[in-house]
């Protein structure tokens, strides 16, 4: 049974489960006050240019918490799935590998992310090209640079998504799961400017993306974060998750 | 007597590890704050209380409406999962009596973490600001005043709670209207200042006028007693519990 | 005739209390074998440990000659399971729920109308299975056991939440299938009335003790000789039980 047979299970398994417009909801509820709120992008105290502005500015606040959230929300509903009725009994009495089930829905959490993370640049252009309008200032941005910002972000939240997703496997009661998830977003605000932001997972988008807006314009697509030690222990952490999450995966369902 | 059920339904729900460990959580936020960046909160020349209170309030504002949304969704989860409401919809007991009693329960729950997140604050105040006044009695009041701010967060979060059977819908649509208000309350505009979700960002400072405190407690009641006829409204019209 | 299912002591120890003590039992190939007994006597434990679904504390058992854990993957792929409550995903269409258990299986599409032909779901296959009424829940646990025509069934009291003609249904299916295609079925329940109906062996299992095992007859025999009632088996199985209940009692 490979990994892609699997996922495409997993896929199926969330159908009917609205997890689509939970997603999508806060990106449309994210643009609109950032397009009625135009007029304060050309007045910005970072100075950045207005089109640069406006971009950042909504891209952080998903990234800050609207985006953490959406991964602990998305662990919660496939966990729930499974336990609502059984459902994780009948997978375990099935030939195949709980390891691998595991990471079948880890690959759709990841997908569910990538979902959301894609439609969020697909609404910047609308956004851009509205406000454009009604300013009479060129907002849009170009296409390769929007895009390659936001698979950067979504690149580097892996880690976290391992990390909610290992939280959301070992503890049993979801609220916990959930308690925890919520509350690790938060550190974040204090870490974000230590030294050693590499170390907590839940850093990364949102340190990298402040990377980008202190890049000169031109040059998006040299960005200049030290690899090292944030690629090592970015792949450390992701490993260690994943591999004892899918340890743990099905234990509660097999004592 | 529904209170009391309530409360015993909480058990081992974890309710309330989750309410000690937020409060933990969010009481050693200012504390490391300030730990971190002491030159930067030391050298405001305003009362202790207030620089901490500016300083920590939107973050601590921040996990009130998180506790507030997953207080919910722990409540109501309990009911959905095994159909407990279903039976509880053939008991001659009112819905709307257990709604009521459900946001009693977590407004109870609010007060020690208010509570402890004023010693903390204290704590703070008393350990870098020595010789200055703590203003324990401002932080009291600013807890009396929360406590009313959190009241129409916590009718809604239970009232979307309520709706949905899918514990990561309620989480889901609660986390959402949070982050609204997370994005709106420094607009100037109307809406960020009656919006449910943006009233726990507001703080009682010892500057603070109570001409700029009433109106804001005014919208607390209204939005209360506004959410309160929904759910009543909502159980009359509809008959099934999910 | 070769056993297909043998267990040799197999145990199962919870903290405070023993489910399953020292079983030793006996599935003959082709047969149905009632696994009877009262509520908590170690039945569904038993089967769980069939299915790998809880460890065993000690002993060890075969199927088809393929032990646990070593070979747990091959005894899967060749054993349908129906487990205490149906499972499904209350969201997905109990044809869906079927495709997703077919595609683990590596089974042709064809299986899934042949499933819910069987258990008499066919009509329903377009509806969530949340939606489904308790008796449609127990076809679909039904359907997802009988999928792809397993040769070992394990069924843990399958006709629970029937209504009457639904019980007569699936108890003829079930008395039909070794014949139908050539299978094994352990049948679990607590009614001797029923497992009568249903099979060529019966197991009694009591506090996770096997207190009988072997044919209808042996077992009418067996009550005559200890002086048992044997007009009305219920009575004989109520008996036993009883007895077994009062000897347990004396030893505490």
């Amino acid at each position: 049974m490979n990994l892609l047979t699997i996922f495409h299970i997993e896929l199926k398994k969330i159908r009917r489960t609205h997890i689509i417009w939970i997603l999508l909801i806060p990106l449309i509820l994210l643009w609109i006050p950032a397009i009625l709120n135009a007029d304060s992008n050309f007045s910005n105290a970072a100075g950045l240019s207005p089109e640069m502005n406006f971009f950042f500015q909504t891209f952080l606040g998903l990234s800050w918490f609207m985006y953490p959230a959406s991964l602990v929300v998305i662990t919660v509903m496939l966990n729930q799935l499974e336990r609502s009725n059984q459902g994780m009994q009948k997978m375990l009495s099935l030939p195949v590998y709980a390891a691998s089930l595991c990471l079948g829905k880890f690959l759709v959490l990841l997908l569910l992310a990538a979902f959301q993370m894609f439609m969020m640049a697909a609404l910047y252009f609308p956004a851009a090209f509205i406000v454009s309008h009604s300013t009479g200032y060129d907002f849009v941005l170009p296409l390769s640079s929007v895009l390659y910002e936001a698979l950067i972000i979504y690149i580097s939240s892996i880690p976290m998504a391992a990390f909610y997703w290992l939280a959301a496997v070992c503890i049993q009661t979801s609220v916990f799961s959930v308690g925890i998830g919520l509350a690790a977003i938060v550190p974040s605000v204090l870490l974000i400017n230590t030294k050693a932001w590499f170390a907590y997972p839940m850093c990364y988008p949102f340190h990298i993306l402040s990377q980008f807006i202190g890049q000169p314009k031109a040059d998006v697509f040299n960005l200049s974060v030290d690899l090292f030690p944030l690629l090592p222990v970015a792949i450390a952490v992701t490993l260690i998750c994943l591999i004892v999450s899918c340890l743990c995966f099905g234990r509660a369902e097999r004592r | 007597m529904i209170l009391a059920l309530e409360m015993k339904k909480t058990k081992r729900t974890g309710l309330i590890p989750a309410f000690l460990a937020g409060a933990l959580a969010a009481s050693a936020f200012p504390v490391l704050n300030i730990a971190f960046r002491t030159e930067l909160f030391t050298s405001q020349d305003l009362p202790p209380v207030d620089i901490l209170l500016q300083g920590n309030w939107d973050m601590l504002a921040t996990f009130h409406s998180f506790l507030a949304i997953l207080g919910a969704c722990i409540l109501y989860h309990t009911e959905f999962a095994n159909r407990a409401i279903e039976k509880l919809y053939m008991l001659p007991v009112s819905q709307g009596k257990v709604f009521f009693c459900k946001n009693l329960l977590l407004l109870l729950l609010f007060l020690p973490v208010f509570l402890i997140e004023d010693g903390f604050l204290l704590f703070c105040a008393r350990h870098w600001f020595p010789g200055k006044d703590p203003g324990l009695e401002i932080l009291l009041q600013n807890t009396a005043f929360s406590i009313a701010a959190i009241l129409p967060v916590l009718l809604l979060s239970t009232l979307i709670a309520s709706l949905a059977k899918n514990m990561w819908v309620s989480l889901g649509i609660g986390v959402v209207c949070m982050f609204m208000g997370q994005m709106t309350v420094s607009y100037e505009a109307v809406f960020s200042k009656v919006y449910t979700f943006c009233l726990p960002y507001r703080c009682l400072l010892s500057s603070s006028a109570w001409e700029d405190i009433f109106p804001i407690l005014g919208v607390c009641a209204a939005e209360s007693v506004l959410l309160g006829a929904v759910k009543i409204f909502l159980l009359k019209i509809r008959r099934t519990p999910v | 005739m070769s056993n297909i299912i043998e267990t040799h002591n197999l145990t199962k120890r919870y903290r405070d209390f023993t489910a399953v003590n020292k079983l030793n039992m006996h599935v003959k190939k082709g047969q149905v074998y009632g696994f009877l007994g009262p509520n908590g006597a170690g039945k569904s434990t038993t089967m769980k440990m069939f299915l790998g679904l809880t460890r065993p504390s000690s002993g060890s058992f075969q199927i088809k000659g393929r032990s646990y854990p070593k070979d747990r993957m091959k005894i899967l792929r060749e054993t349908g399971a129906f487990i205490e409550s149906p499972a499904f995903y209350g969201n997905l269409t109990g044809e869906e729920n079927l495709d997703i258990i077919r595609r683990i299986l590596g089974l042709p599409k064809s299986s899934i109308k042949d499933a819910l032909e069987l258990t008499g779901l066919y009509e329903f296959r377009k509806r969530t299975a949340g939606k489904y009424s308790l008796g449609m829940k127990q076809r679909l646990g039904l359907a997802e056991a009988l999928l792809g025509r397993p040769p070992l069934l394990i069924l843990d009291e399958p006709t629970n939440g029937l209504d009457p003609a639904g019980i007569h249904e699936i108890r003829t299916l079930i008395r039909s299938l070794p014949q139908k295609y050539n299978c094994t079925v352990l049948v679990s329940s607590h009614l001797l009335s029923e497992i009568e109906l249903m099979a060529d062996d019966i197991g009694i299992l009591n506090h996770g003790r096997l207190l009988f095992e072997g044919t209808l007859p042996e077992l009418k025999e067996q009550a005559a000789q200890m002086g048992y009632p044997t007009d009305n088996l219920e009575d004989t199985f109520l008996a036993m039980i009883q007895e077994d209940n009062l000897k347990r009692g004396d030893k505490r």
